[in-house]
Order: C-alpha cells, then sequence, then structure tokens
C-alpha cells in the first residue's frame, strides 16, 4: 500500500505482442510521483509500445497497469486522457490545417464543458469559457516561448516548432503524467537545449510527473532522477544516472555483443 | 491574417467573426441587399437575364442548409457521407406526414423533421466507428437505396409512388405561400444554419471534430471520446440535412421519392470541395457557385445557341447537365483543391500587403 503512494503509475507483469512480434515482455515498471523518468533502449526495443500501453492505444495480452492506485488497464484511451494521462507522439501529431492556438486549446477538450447547445448558441456560455481557456493556453505559449506561432496553421511550422505546439497541447490537458516520445528527435543543437530546458521546467514548476523517452545519452544523463533501459522487449535494467552508465549490461546492449 | 494596425484588446474581441467596423458595414450591407434582393428580382422582369430568380435563391438557400450539415459531419469530422439527399428526403417526408395526416402545426413539423433525420442519421453513422474512407462511403451510400425504397413501400402513409402533397408552410396563420414570402422563411432558416455551424466549428466541439478528422489518435489522447464524437457529428450533420428537407417540402409542396438522387450526393460533396472542405465560409461559396453555374448553363445556353448557331446542341445539352457541375468539380480539385475560401484568403493576403507583396 505504502508503495502505492510513492508510485503514481504501476505496470505489473505486461506482456505485448504483434503476432509472432514480442514488443513487450514480462515488464514490470513503476513511474514515481514527481520523477522524471527517462526510457531508453535501442531501436525496436519496445519504448513506443511502453507509453502506447499506459495510454491505452496498445491493449497488452497479459498484466495491470494502475494509475494512482486505480486499475485503468480496461479504460479506453480518452478515459485515461481525463485521469490526467498526456502523451507527445514519436513523430509530431498534431492537427496540421489548425492554428497553433487551436491545436493547443484542443488539448483543453477533457476542461471545457460546452457541448453542441451552448456551442451552437456561441454568445454567452461557451464564450465565457472560450476567453477563459483562451487565457490559460496563453500562458502556455509565453512559458514555451512561442507567441509569435499563435494564428499560423501548424502545416506552416518546422519540425522544431510542430513538437514544441505539440508538447503545449500535452500541457494544456494539466496532466498529472506526462508521457514523451522522443521530444527532441530530428532538432538542431539549439533546438534540443531549450526542450531540455522546458521538460525540466515542467518537471520542476509544475512539479508534473514525467516519463520521456529518449536516444540522446548526454541529455538524459543531465535531466533524468532514475531510467530503465529496454532491449528487445525486456526491462533490462533500472536505476540513477550513474548507475545506469556503469551497468554492463546496458553496454553489452547499447555496444553489441 | 490580420489588417495591419489592428491589435486586439482583449481575447474575446480577438475571438470574434467580425472584428473590424467595416466588416460590420460589409456585413450589414450583405444583409440589406439579402433583405432587398426579392423586390428586386422578384416581379421578374428585371432580374439579370433571368438568372438571378428568387426561386433559384430559395433553392440556394435550402441546399446551402443540407450542405452545411455536411460540412459539419465530412468537412469538420471527416466522416463521408454519401446520404445527405436521403437524409433530406427523410425530414421532407417527417414533415409533409406530419402536417397532412396529423395536421401538425409548422414549426413543431419541421423541428420533428430534424430530429427524426438525426436520429436516423445516428443509424447510418454507426458504420462510422468501425469503417473509415470508402467504406464508409459504401455504408452511407446504403441510405439512398433504402430511403426511396422504404417510402415507395409504405403507401398509406407517404403515398408511396404517387408522391405526397404538402401544405404551405404557415405560422400562427401566415402562409408562406409567394416566392417572396418563401424565400424569407428559408433566409431566416439559412442564416440562423450558418450562424450554427460556425459556432460549432469555432468552439469545443468543432476542434473535437476536426482533431478527429486529421489524427484521431492524437485526439483520443487529449481526451476526445471518438465514438461519441462521430456520432454526434452524424445527429448533427442529418438534422441539418431533416431541416433542409422539411423546408423544401413545404416549398414544392409536393414530394415523391425520386426527387432526391444520388447525383445530388455528389454535388452535394462537390460544393464542399468547390468551397474548401471544412470551411463554414467556404461551403457558402462553394453551395452558391455550383447552383450559380447550373443556373448559368441553363438559361444562357440557349442564347450562346442563337449567337452562335455553329456551334453543336450537344454542346449546349452537356453545358446545362450534370456535365457542367462534374467538370467544375473536377477543376477545382486540380488546380484549387483548398477550395474557393482559401483563394479568397490569399487574395486578402495579397490585397492588404499590396504593393509590397511578392
Ligand atoms: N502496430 C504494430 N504492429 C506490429 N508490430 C509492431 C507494432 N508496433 C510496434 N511493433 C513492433 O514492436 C517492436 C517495438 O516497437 P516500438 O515502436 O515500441 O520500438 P521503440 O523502442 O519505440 O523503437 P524506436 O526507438 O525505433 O522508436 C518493434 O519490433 C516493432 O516493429
Ligand atoms: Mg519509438
Amino acid at each position: 500500500m505504502e508503495r502505492e503512494d510513492s508510485a503514481i503509475l504501476k505496470m505489473d507483469d505486461i506482456s505485448l505482442s504483434f503476432g509472432g512480434v514480442n514488443a513487450l515482455v514480462e515488464v514490470s515498471v513503476e513511474i514515481k510521483r514527481g520523477e522524471l523518468l527517462a526510457i531508453i533502449g535501442p531501436n525496436g526495443a519496445g519504448k513506443t509500445c511502453l507509453i502506447n500501453s499506459i495510454t491505452g492505444y496498445y491493449r497488452p495480452q497479459r498484466g495491470q497497469i494502475y494509475f494512482e492506485g486505480k486499475a485503468i488497464t480496461r479504460l479506453p484511451t480518452h478515459k485515461r486522457a481525463a485521469l490526467g494521462i498526456a502523451r507527445t507522439f514519436q513523430q509530431p501529431a498534431l492537427y496540421p490545417a489548425m492554428t497553433a492556438l487551436d491545436n493547443v486549446l484542443a488539448g483543453r477538450h477533457a476542461h471545457q464543458k460546452s457541448g453542441v447547445l451552448t456551442g451552437a448558441l456561441y454568445f454567452g456560455w461557451a464564450r465565457k469559457e472560450e476567453i477563459e481557456h483562451r487565457r490559460q493556453v496563453e500562458e502556455i505559449f509565453d512559458f514555451l516561448e512561442m507567441q509569435p506561432l499563435r494564428k499560423k496553421p501548424v502545416i506552416m511550422l518546422p519540425h522544431g516548432m510542430r513538437k514544441r505546439v505539440e508538447l503545449g497541447r500535452a500541457l494544456a490537458q494539466e496532466p498529472k503524467l506526462l508521457l514523451l516520445d522522443e521530444p527532441t528527435s530530428g532538432m538542431s543543437t539549439e533546438e534540443k537545449e531549450d526542450m531540455a530546458r522546458f521538460i525540466l521546467d515542467i518537471s520542476e514548476e509544475k512539479k508534473t510527473t514525467i516519463a520521456l523517452i529518449e536516444h540522446d545519452m548526454g541529455l538524459i544523463m543531465d535531466i533524468a532522477d532514475r531510467i530503465v533501459v529496454f532491449n528487445f522487449g525486456r526491462k533490462i535494467a533500472e536505476g540513477t544516472p550513474d548507475e545506469i552508465k556503469h551497468n554492463p549490461e546496458v553496454i553489452t546492449a547499447y555496444l553489441g555483443e | 491574417m490580420q489588417p495591419s494596425g489592428y491589435f486586439s484588446a482583449d481575447y474575446g474581441k480577438d475571438m470574434a467573426v467580425v472584428r473590424t467596423r467595416a466588416q460590420w458595414f460589409i456585413l450589414i450591407a450583405f444583409m440589406l441587399a439579402l433583405i432587398y434582393f426579392p423586390f428586386w428580382a422578384g416581379a421578374g422582369g428585371r432580374s439579370w437575364e433571368g438568372v438571378l430568380s428568387v426561386s433559384l435563391a430559395i433553392d440556394i438557400g435550402i441546399t446551402l442548409i443540407a450542405v452545411l450539415g455536411l460540412c459539419i459531419v465530412s468537412g469538420l469530422c471527416g466522416q463521408i457521407n454519401f446520404g445527405q439527399p436521403a437524409f433530406m428526403s427523410m425530414g421532407a417526408y417527417v414533415s409533409g406526414i406530419l402536417s397532412t395526416r396529423w395536421d401538425l402545426p409548422f414549426p413543431l413539423a419541421i423541428v420533428s423533421a430534424g430530429l427524426l433525420a438525426a436520429v436516423f442519421g445516428l443509424v447510418f453513422g454507426l458504420p462510422a466507428l468501425r469503417l473509415k474512407g470508402l467504406y464508409l462511403v459504401v455504408a452511407t451510400f446504403a441510405a439512398m437505396m433504402i430511403v426511396p425504397y422504404v417510402i415507395n413501400h409504405t403507401k398509406s402513409l407517404t403515398g408511396g409512388s404517387d408522391g405526397l402533397r404538402v401544405p404551405e408552410a404557415s405560422i400562427a396563420g401566415f402562409t408562406f405561400d409567394s416566392d417572396i414570402r418563401k424565400y424569407f422563411l428559408v433566409l431566416f432558416f439559412a442564416v440562423l444554419a450558418v450562424i450554427v455551424a460556425k459556432n460549432i466549428s469555432r468552439s469545443r466541439v468543432g476542434r473535437a471534430f476536426v482533431g478527429i478528422r486529421d489524427n484521431d489518435i492524437a485526439a483520443a489522447a487529449t481526451g476526445v471520446n471518438i465514438a461519441h464524437y462521430k456520432l454526434l457529428a452524424f445527429f448533427i450533420g442529418c438534422f441539418f440535412a431533416g431541416i433542409a428537407g422539411s423546408l423544401w417540402a413545404h416549398h414544392v409542396t409536393f414530394i415523391h421519392a425520386e426527387q432526391f438522387q444520388i447525383w445530388d450526393a455528389i454535388w452535394m460533396l462537390g460544393m464542399l470541395i468547390i468551397g474548401g472542405w471544412g470551411s463554414v465560409a467556404g461551403t457558402v461559396l462553394g453551395v452558391v457557385f455550383l447552383k450559380g453555374l447550373g443556373e448559368f448553363g441553363t438559361v444562357l445556353s440557349p442564347r450562346i445557341a442563337e449567337w452562335a448557331p455553329s456551334i453543336p446542341e450537344r454542346v449546349f445539352a452537356a453545358l446545362t447537365s450534370q456535365v457542367a457541375y462534374g467538370l467544375a468539380i473536377i477543376v477545382f480539385i486540380m488546380l484549387a483543391p483548398h477550395g474557393l475560401i482559401y483563394l479568397w484568403e490569399r487574395f486578402k493576403v495579397y490585397y492588404r500587403l499590396w504593393p509590397f507583396s511578392y
């Protein structure tokens, strides 16, 4: 019981396979409240599958997932989102025709209430709500330093900025658990530094629990509190950056046999 | 892009559709023109080459309501609905039957038509929970087959293949029995439909729809209940169709199952494409453009034939027929796939930056 207090998310003996491919094999992972956890491993190790299982996009054949002590294994994705799980995608999954502002506003969905009738009337209730949430979204734009992008359709934005808008949308969900799938992939060094700073700020200022998949070891060693390592669908190591750096199994997995 | 020198004082103003004084002026002038139009065109003699007639305007208004519904379900939510005319005929019959057989007053009949068409739309929306793209086209296409069949085989209720006479709409003793009166009735509902569609598209529900259209995985991850919103889109879209069908029934006063053709389903989607997929203003442009094109063909081709008798009659037959519509849609898909509204936005940006545009 006391363990469940420190863990915001607990995966218990998860196995996920696609036909003959074992994407996750008997994986148990805990994400502790408030920590910044890095998930690493070679390509195809099952990292993205882990996030997809947490959000409910994939359904593991075996095992249980608990969020804040409650089993969520059978909940559909949108209900898990409403509980406070937000994510970004390896390839930014934005709504290209919408402006950056509307993309981030879309992240407020579960916090807004207006429905078809109030929306159709707009004036009065829905307008008031829109203004209120717009204010919160503007704060996110300030926080992520992307004010000039607000009115631009995201299709016109470069890759790095799309990733930032996507982070903004996840932040707009006010998540308790933020899952980031390779937030710096395809970025320039400068963009990476910015992104690392934002992630640290989210962790420290907003006290949001973060789990991130990342290939840049330097960055991970700098910012992660704890690291779990995957290889061929199995968790092969877990520990502080220092412990992981010197773990022989991790070294073999990365350097090859 | 905003006009230069214009800065919003607060978020409410920034989010408003009509923002500047000039925009208000244009809007009011446009509404006045719409109100004045039937008196100008109404006598018939004064209408320009007979093209801008009141009955065309009524036709455009009714079609616009149905296509705005399609804009919500297909344009915004991305669920291709090939059965919109069937849902429209559903509305026409509900309204017709309720007002002839049960003597229901028009306001109740039209609301019932909308609601029943919407519920019916839900049933055909169910496949959308499992199917995408072409498969969904086929599933909704079934509505185009089933509805006429049911109408023709429930003669005691619908009049079957004999059709059904429908009284003109009347509210509190005032009967909409002339073209000018019908025009204002349709104008009222069309303006309402535009406002409702625009408001839905710019608020929470609209963003959920577009989210599903553009990336349903991401939408689910941000808390959107995909199944719920897909069905909701069908419900709203078919509600619009039902309203349009009811207005149609009380306008033509005689309905039968064959009035709503497969072609209409194609042209309605074509209007969305020409106007600009998912844009309410674009939908208005698309409907006016395609309906206007058809009318031009019908009215002008005999005249062109007079001027240039050497052109074979076949050419005009093609011009006035579905071929012209089809060609217009193909031309737009090839040359301006984002539709008229996109061209208009481009023009505005160009104009504002002039002479420094490149
Ligand atoms: N939908 C799917 N269908 C079939 N196989 C899949 C599917 N999704 C993932 N896999 C397989 O599962 C394994 C793990 O994939 P996953 O995407 O989790 O890897 P990853 O650790 O995120 O790798 P990368 O660093 O390249 O993103 C891979 O072998 C992959 O091919
Ligand atoms: Mg991956």
